[in-house]
């Protein structure tokens, strides 16, 4: 018969202590009353402490939602001169590209402008194709589209 | 990187699932005056590695041609892996929008692997075992949709960062303690664990729905089971304790709650079915929704006094 390996689970040294049989009765420090009258104090104290951190977040949210809107104004302008300067460039390219083209006029189909009943410098908002005629896709602002993403 | 985090955090997860294992065992050992694992290598350290090999190297052969008998498994071991995303530990920051809606979409998809797993078996103890847990888990799936309601109210948002925002006055613990009772009890019971087990009742059923499973496959059940047990733990310490996931407070009341739900096990005896279900419609729920009409009336004053 093989050795056992390691030490033995041997009784502690007194032998046992004896079993407990007497019922034990539980303690309850905490009843069912006790815990109504804690929630009325706690209640009491503690919704004005909730009211005041609301209050804070309240206050964070209308100062959050105001810098949004004194910012947007700015935005719109940046947003603006960006398309601006894109049409521009988009016409250059255009230029330069029809050059050797006869009878091509620059932003018409052969002198045929686009919107027949609009003034000639109507600004009309252009479409995504138009702005980015001649553009890479790579070249496009990652955050136009990162919202899509995961 | 994310992807990479996400599998490490996953790694740490399942680490912690099995040492889990010998937590719960020597608790509950001690609990009822014995010793628990203490041979192998260093005082039993060891053991739940050798339990994994031992389940991982047992023989395997499928009960059922059908694909989804060990697809189920694996389908419900998947779900307890999203719900883990919502852990934004330091490597992975995912601060979604609507964190806490997800949350709740994704706990609640996880009655239908153990539909699957139960139907497939083609065994009456499992479908009786479904039928238990199915309906236990869905009734309290109202109390728990009810308690995520009210932190909502509190919040007024969806994000988990606001919780650690509304709680640097005073903890939830304190102010909302009915509320961690309930949500420890609903939680006990979405987790299948004593007192509220009744689907693994020995006299009557013999091992509720996995009876089927075995070696590998039954890794997949229990992994599940246990990750639950962990993210529970950790959802009790966001929403009541209030600490940030860096603290080292934050660890501390994570296995303090780990511990209370390992302890409950050894401490209470399985309740009667009847009685379980009895306190999900009559008692728990009307109870939560005064609680709801309460808090609706406090908010309502609150916004009164200051507009």
């Amino acid at each position: 018969m093989s050795k056992a390996k390691g030490p033995q689970d041997l009784p502690p040294k007194g032998g046992y202590i004896p079993f407990q049989i007497e019922r034990i009765k539980l303690r309850s420090i905490v009843t069912g009353k006790m815990g109504i009258g804690i929630f009325i104090a706690v209640n009491v104290i503690g919704m004005p402490l909730y009211m005041r951190t609301w209050l804070r977040e309240r206050k964070h949210l209308i100062e959050a939602r105001s810098r949004e809107l004194a910012t947007l104004p700015i935005l719109f302008a940046e947003n603006d001169r960006r398309t601006l300067k894109q049409l521009k460039h988009v016409r250059e390219v255009e230029a330069d590209v029809m050059k050797d083209f006869p009878y091509w006029e620059v932003g018409t189909f052969f002198g045929e402008p686009i919107y027949e009943d609009a003034q000639a410098d109507t600004y009309i908002k252009p479409i995504f194709g138009e702005l980015y005629v001649f553009t890479d896709p790579k070249d496009r602002p990652v955050l136009e589209h990162i919202h899509l993403l995961p | 990187m994310f992807i990479f985090s996400y599998v490490l955090l996953m790694i740490m997860v399942m680490l912690s699932v099995a040492f889990l294992t010998l937590f719960e065992r020597k608790i509950l050992s001690y609990m009822q005056c014995r010793k628990g694992p203490n041979k192998l290598l260093f005082k039993g350290l060891f053991q739940p590695f050798s339990d994994m090999l031992k389940l991982i190297f047992k023989e395997m052969f499928y009960l059922s041609l059908n694909k989804m008998f060990y697809l189920g498994p694996m389908f419900m071991f998947y779900i307890s892996c999203l719900l883990w995303l919502v852990y934004p530990w330091i490597y992975m920051n995912n601060n979604m929008m609507y964190m806490m809606v997800y949350m709740l979409f994704i706990m609640s998809l996880n009655v239908y692997p153990i539909l699957i797993i139960s139907w497939i078996s083609m065994n009456n103890y499992s479908m009786m075992g479904l039928m238990r847990l199915i309906s236990q888990m869905i009734s309290f799936e109202v109390l728990i949709f009810l308690i995520f309601f009210m932190f909502l109210m509190i919040i007024e948002d969806f994000k988990f960062i606001k919780l650690f925002i509304y709680q640097m006055d005073s903890f939830f613990i304190i102010m909302y303690f009915p509320l961690y009772f309930m949500l420890l009890i609903s939680l006990l019971i979405d987790l299948n664990r004593v007192p509220f087990d009744l689907i693994e009742g020995e006299s009557e059923l013999v091992s509720g729905f996995n009876l089927e499973y075995y070696s590998s496959l039954f890794i997949y059940i229990f992994l599940s089971e246990y990750m639950n047990l962990l993210f529970m733990s950790m959802i009790l310490t966001i929403f009541f304790f209030g600490f940030y996931y860096w603290t080292i407070m934050f660890n501390l009341f994570y296995l303090m709650n780990l511990f209370l739900m390992v302890m409950i096990r050894g401490v209470l005896a399985r309740i009667r079915y009847d009685c379980l279900m009895y306190m999900c419609w009559m008692e728990m729920l009307v109870l939560m929704l005064f609680y709801l009409i309460y808090f609706y009336l406090i908010k309502e004053f609150i916004m009164l006094l200051n507009f």
